[in-house]
């Protein structure tokens, strides 16, 4: 069967309500799976810009007629974000970076007193920086024009993240109750922080077309604090750079409980973890915002076999394929050890279900 | 106050997260000559059970976890001494948890053990990144009737098949039940290692302990 868009036309098109020739597929792969693909172990994965782009550069050439999501970019985890703001970084060798929440112990005055980070001075944000300098100058430049990595494409943690981490969650979730104005003021400081890193990357790579908010802990909260003390920054976020760029909001967590509000945010499109219902994600806001979802990474892709990987992509295409604005990816990032014979079933399954001309 | 009256309003604190009082409810239902162990059994547990069916049902999330967590640590303060010296019943068991080694989340983990502790089991936390032989020396002092190993991340949960395993080198696998739980953690993995339980929450923690003593 022919198809008439590229991967990135058939993204770019579902993501903004349109409907494309076929259901997009996208692997979402992230280091701890680039590292293993490459056969590497962790440690020298997340602060090695050259191991960072040959793992992903090896993991695209094994795919590609796949644009990956959230693509060939300067992966660093959580750390780069909570880091800006003063927080010590552990990098384990072999597991994702660790933020330790310096914030915790802080007296009140010495949080009321931090300022946003400085994305060209302070913790790591100057190497991921020069990371994605590196791998803008470094990446066959096929995959930058193909796929659009890079040039124009921006990532940042959220801001619920970025505090949650810097203050331990625990203290976090206390200041909601105990002391809200001082869990705002962390919020205010994580949200400039994150739109400074973002800007920062457009100095470097170009206007957006596309970026990503990652902001996993928002779906922590209840309604009610969600409304109060994320969805206002968030919202600051996407309004600063959505223009023409496709904003997308990641959040692997269970977040069903704030589907009343979360299109709220502002985005394009939702990256949604595999615990939620796609019917029930559609109904509530499939027709405000492109759904990227949501394999069960483990369960499914992991541990399943082809067959069943297939089968529950077919259940998902037809539940998110009606009307265009749905995007097929995995629940979460791509778990180390799966087969490429799984992935090769979700691609199948795009392929063979995903037309939208029958 | 009466005494079922007094149980029952430190119930009510700990599932309003009443940080403020809960202490002094405490000292007044001491005062009033209520054991400390049946405030924990009748009080605490109450209250942290009722916490737990909201956080089910989705009318508590973590910030409500960690606020009557934090009450009931509060309470668990002024009774302790009290239960030190007393010969009340015993606990509902005793649970050994940690983070595996290499993981250093433990929000989870201090979720889970204040509700174990609220429904009254005695608990030791061992914290995060314990080594294996940490666990199993500790086990071989502490002589817990289950150990709660917590792990976040795909990469570090291969440490909880370390631990079963050291358990049966040592010889000590059949005297202790181990419950597993953690972000990537799924049922059939538990299985897969050897777990005598799963816990996919603190609430099912809790319940998983208990069945597993019954």
């Amino acid at each position: 069967m022919a198809t008439t868009m590229t991967p990135w036309e058939r993204f770019t098109t579902a993501a903004r309500m349109g409907i494309p020739d076929q259901v997009p597929f996208v692997p979402f792969v992230t280091g701890h799976f680039f590292a293993w693909f490459l056969g590497i172990e962790e440690g020298d994965y997340w602060d090695s810009p050259e191991n960072k782009l040959k793992a992903q550069v090896a993991f695209q050439e094994s795919w590609p007629d796949l644009m990956l999501y959230p693509g060939i970019y300067w992966d660093y985890s959580v750390a780069v974000e909570p880091s800006a703001l003063g927080a010590g970084i552990h990098f384990p060798p072999n597991a994702s970076p660790h933020v330790e929440p310096f914030l915790k112990s802080a007296s009140r005055d010495e949080i009321l007193a931090r300022e946003p980070g400085d994305p060209y001075r302070d913790g790591l944000m100057p190497r991921a920086l020069d990371t994605l300098k590196y791998m803008l100058e470094h990446c066959p430049r096929k995959w930058i024009d193909q796929y659009g990595y890079l040039a124009g494409a921006g990532a940042t943690l959220g801001p619920t993240d970025v505090a949650g981490l810097c203050r331990g969650y625990d203290r976090f979730s206390m200041d909601l109750y105990r002391d809200p104005q001082l869990a705002h003021h962390l919020m205010t400081i994580a949200t400039e922080t994150c739109i400074r890193y973002l800007h920062a990357q457009q100095e470097i790579g170009g206007p957006f077309h596309r970026f990503q908010v990652a902001d996993d802990s928002l779906a922590f909260l209840s309604p009610k604090h969600f409304s109060e003390f994320s969805l206002p920054y968030l919202q600051r976020i996407f309004a600063e750079f959505k223009g023409e760029a496709i904003g997308i909001l990641h959040c692997d967590t269970n977040s069903s409980h704030l589907l009343d509000v979360i299109a709220d945010v502002g985005m394009d499109v939702f990256n949604y973890g595999p615990e939620l219902d796609t019917a029930s994600v559609k109904q509530k806001i499939g027709e405000r915002v492109c759904l990227l979802g949501n394999l069960d990474p483990l369960g499914a892709l992991l541990n399943g076999t082809a067959d069943k990987v297939e089968a529950d992509c077919k259940r998902l295409i037809e539940i998110g394929k009606p009307d265009g604005g749905f995007i097929l990816t995995m629940g979460s990032g791509t778990a180390r050890g799966t087969s490429q014979k799984n992935i090769g079933a979700m691609r199948n399954a795009a392929l063979r279900y995903g037309r939208y001309d029958r | 106050m009466d005494p079922t009256a007094l149980k029952s309003r430190i119930a009510e604190a700990i599932v309003d997260f009443d940080m403020d009082h809960i202490e002094e409810l405490t000292r007044e239902a001491l005062r009033a000559g209520i054991p400390a162990h049946d405030l924990v059994l009748d009080g605490l547990s109450m209250g942290m059970t009722i916490v737990g069916e909201r956080y089910a049902s989705r009318e508590y999330f973590l910030p409500e976890l960690v606020m009557c967590a934090e009450t009931m640590k509060l309470a668990m303060a002024v009774l302790e001494p009290h239960l030190a010296s007393e010969t009340g019943p015993k606990s509902a068991g005793k649970v050994l948890i940690g983070t595996v080694a290499g993981d250093l989340h433990d929000i989870g983990k201090n979720i889970v053990a204040s509700m174990l502790q609220g429904a009254g089991f005695e608990v030791h936390d061992l914290g995060v990144d314990v080594p294996t032989a940490s666990f199993i020396r500790h086990i071989r002092d502490t002589k817990p009737d289950i150990v709660g190993l917590s792990a976040l991340l795909l990469t570090t949960r291969e440490a909880m098949a370390d631990v079963i395993r050291a358990l049966h080198e040592a010889g000590i696998r059949q005297e202790v039940k181990v419950i597993v739980g953690g972000c990537p953690i799924t049922p059939d993995f538990a299985e897969a290692i050897g777990a005598d339980g799963f816990a996919a929450d603190a609430l099912e923690a809790v319940q998983v302990a208990k069945a597993l003593l019954a």
